[in-house]
């Protein structure tokens, strides 16, 4: 038996879970709010509130601790096993992600004082897509503005930031139908995301540079026109807007009050103009994918809503079976109404789960040592 | 001045229309309502970094004449243009009248303009920072030209007043949505609704129940429109002509977040961030040698160059995202047009934006594609569920059909006459 603590830094708080392995066992999530395999720990504090994440972590004594990382940018293309060596390739990066990384590095200069040592693993959300084709992950911009501060090539590059959900949820698809090859995979989350994958391989991501692009979040923006950015931030100032698309946005701004996609999903009638937004923007999303793919095998749904894929799939399926055709792999048919349903498949395993049976896999004993 | 006072509402009109482009200028002299073309041209390449010196390609009486001349902007294409006019036996325009991309909250509608509305105009400026400028000059030389001639400006998001909630509105705070008139207004709309209405005919399709994805691929600018029942709902560009696809000069889709980096970077230099995205991006910002994408092509196709394969391959797969995307808004598509510069003479680009999208119904014709005899012309194959349709757009004619309009109706009001919102009222505009 072999423990692991699994932790995922959420804004304000930590979440941790314990495991020992082989054994994947019901996770705090579906005890909350008793944790009684883990626990929710004030994280952004200094001092005092890491002196008590390494206080519960050894009181544990975990072989390993596997940490989720937002952003790993083009350098962390992969787990990687974490040591000293590592801090300042992560501070390198605290430029791009400026409000994630600062609290992870100060974790992790925790974990490295927790006695007996275990191994302690990175598992980066942005890792799935280092290898996006280039005419996806590239913006039309030149990237240097004369006279000004040259930005690192990441600066101007897009990642995808539920890297780790679409990864299990394709590779849980495709272990049991192999011939299933074009997925949209859909991340219902706060901040949601939509990636194309064919054959296991990313080629489009909703997401950019940062989480704030693509599908509108909870409180986040999404696409808008860059017009209109420069428009407010010469009203308001970069700060300002700053705090308007990422605070201020979203389905709460379209709904009126503070809500997440399961409000809105729970209660169309109510919130129907940030459903009617949000479920039109995942149409367009898929016709992206589908277009770039080449045909569409499967849909597939994951993240912490996803109570809400339900309501969302019946109706995106039948957007997309109006055209007639079930996918790539008979283009000239026209198939009966059985045959032209689109397979839609529900990834339910939370984050911590995942990156478990990620290191059960890995053999976490043999990786490091 | 009203038109009625203009006097133009007269039997027959001569409607001088100019249209600014990214990097042209289109002129057309048309007579009204018979729509008789009098005169017409194009100055390319104006000011512009590419490959080749910019030129202007007149016709007029079924002559063309080719004149190769270095113009750097808008003012010298139209002394230019005018020496032409000038130099021929042309009749007079009665009333000149300009494509006006984006008329902010200040126009909301084709408008008559006068000297008392320049400063209104330049208050428009910022919504359309490529095309606006250079059309208030173009105004300006007009009024000094023929100072007796009305103006009007026509302006190019009335097609997508149909764009449904869901898809024209920005989720931010509505007190800023509501204040500033944040929403998607979408551009290109002479051209879309143009080409939709040509297209419908071709196919004898009513109409009302016409479903495409129109393409307008300019040299320039461009834009996707998705159409329902002769209706857009839905265009790439939005609030400003920057978002959407890959255009000559302007960035297309990028990461708000992205816009706010670069204006910390430039020191809090707005302008020059405004200036990176519209003018300095794009074709010209991928490739760093040509604003055009044909020079791209040719770089590409025949030297080899990476770095111009790499932006063909940023430039064409942002226009197949956003064709996938309203191919599926869109549900039920009868044709996928395409039109302008780059949509009509370019078959790689429509050969590559249309490969592979079997899901939706769409086969293409490659032999039919690269050998066009004549326009509106399908290049898709035979029992394509959805047809391919190359259109020539002619903007400039649309321009005049509703620039005589805004001259017979008579009410075109100026804003010396108006207090509060500009142009004619929506409910006359609609007629």
């Amino acid at each position: 038996m072999k423990r692991l603590i699994v932790l995922v830094p959420e804004g304000l708080f930590m979440e941790y879970f314990v495991y020992d392995l082989p054994e994947i066992r019901t996770t705090c999530r579906d005890c909350h709010p008793e944790y009684q395999r883990g626990g929710r720990m004030r994280f952004r504090g200094s001092g005092a509130s890491l002196a008590s994440i390494k206080g519960t972590i050894e009181g544990y004594s975990p072989d390993s601790v596997a940490v989720r990382v937002r952003y790993g940018g083009s350098r962390f293309k992969d787990v990687s096993v974490y040591d000293r060596s590592l801090l300042p390739e992560l501070e390198k990066l605290i430029p791009i992600s400026p409000l994630d990384l600062p609290p992870v590095i100060k974790l992790l200069k925790t974990l490295d004082r927790v006695v007996p040592p275990p191994q302690i693993l990175l598992f980066f959300e942005t890792s799935f897509f280092s290898n996006l084709p280039v005419q996806e992950r590239i913006y039309a911009i030149d990237g240097i503005l004369s006279g000004s501060r040259v930005p690192q090539p990441d600066q101007y590059r897009k990642f995808g930031y539920h890297g780790l959900y679409h990864e299990a949820a394709v590779i849980g698809i495709r272990k049991r139908n192999p011939d299933v090859r074009k997925i949209v995979s859909i991340c219902l989350d706060s901040v949601p995301e939509l990636a194309a994958i064919n054959a296991g391989r990313p080629v489009m991501v909703s997401s950019g540079s940062t989480p704030l692009e693509g599908l509108p979040g909870d409180r986040t923006c999404g696409d808008i026109d860059p017009g209109v950015v420069l428009f407010l931030e010469q009203r308001s100032g970069p700060e300002m807007v700053n705090e308007i698309l990422t605070r201020r946005s979203g389905l709460s701004a379209m709904s009126g009050k503070t809500v997440t996609l399961d409000d809105v999903f729970e209660d169309e009638i109510t919130n129907r103009e940030a459903s009617d937004l949000f479920k039109y923007r995942v149409l367009l999303e898929c016709g992206s994918a589908i277009a770039l793919m080449g045909g569409l095998d499967a849909v597939v749904f994951s993240g912490k809503y996803i109570q809400s894929a339900e309501k969302l799939s019946g109706w995106l399926t039948s957007k997309l079976s109006g055209h007639g055709v079930s996918g790539s792999r008979i283009p000239q048919e026209v198939p009966d109404i059985e045959e032209s349903r689109i397979p839609v498949f529900y990834s339910r395993d939370p984050l911590d789960r995942i990156i478990a049976e990620r290191c059960l896999e890995m053999d976490v004993s043999a990786v490091g040592y | 001045m009203t038109t009625k006072e203009s006097g133009i509402a007269k039997a027959s009109s001569n409607i001088l229309v100019f249209n600014v482009g990214s990097s042209s200028l289109k002129y057309k002299m048309t007579s009204m309502p018979s729509g008789k073309e009098l005169l017409g041209g194009e100055v390319q390449r104006i000011g512009a970094k590419t490959a080749e010196p910019s030129m202007i390609i007149h016709f007029s009486g079924g002559r063309k004449s080719v004149y190769n001349k270095k113009i750097s902007g808008y003012g010298e294409a139209l002394t230019e243009v005018i020496g032409i006019i000038s130099s021929e036996d042309y009749p007079h325009p009665d009333f000149i009248a300009h494509r006006y991309v984006h008329g902010g909250t200040q126009f909301r509608s084709d408008s008559i303009i006068t000297y008392d509305d320049l400063h209104a105009l330049h208050e428009t400026e910022e919504f359309a920072p490529v095309h606006n400028p250079p059309v208030i000059e173009l105004i300006r030389r007009c009024m000094e030209q023929y100072p007796d001639i009305p103006q009007g400006i026509i302006l190019d998001t009335s097609f997508h007043s149909t764009i449904p909630e869901y898809a024209g509105s920005y989720p931010l705070p509505k007190d800023l949505t509501n204040r500033f008139g944040i929403r998607k207004y979408g551009f290109h709309g002479i051209s879309h609704q143009y080409v939709v209405e040509e297209a419908a005919q071709f196919l004898g399709i009513p109409l009302e129940r016409f479903n495409a994805v129109s393409c307008h691929l300019g040299s320039g600018g461009a834009s996707l429109c998705a159409v329902v029942g002769g209706n857009s709902v839905d265009n790439s560009m939005g609030f400003s002509p920057l978002q959407g696809l890959v255009m000559s000069t302007r960035s297309g889709d990028i990461d708000p977040s992205i816009v706010l980096k670069m204006i910390v970077y430039a020191g809090g230099d707005h302008s020059k961030v405004n200036r990176l995205l519209n003018k300095k991006s794009g074709v010209l910002g991928l490739s760093g040698m040509s604003s055009d994408i044909r020079d791209i092509i040719n770089m590409s196709v025949n030297y080899d160059d990476e770095r111009a394969q790499t932006t063909l391959d940023v430039y064409l797969w942002r226009i197949k995202k956003y064709l996938g995307a309203y191919l599926a808004a869109v549900g039920r598509v009868d044709a996928i047009l395409f039109t302008d510069t780059i949509g009509e003479s370019v078959p790689l680009v429509r050969e590559t934006v249309c490969r592979n999208l079997d899901f939706f119904g769409v086969k293409l014709d490659e032999w039919r594609n690269s050998h066009l005899s004549g326009f509106p012309y399908d290049v898709s194959v035979h029992g394509s569920n959805v047809r391919i349709v190359v259109v020539k757009t002619d903007e400039e004619k649309g321009i005049a059909r509703r620039a005589y309009e805004l001259a017979g109706l008579g009410g075109g009001t100026s804003i010396a006459e108006s207090d509060g919102t500009r142009g004619i009222p929506e409910e006359e505009a609609d007629k």
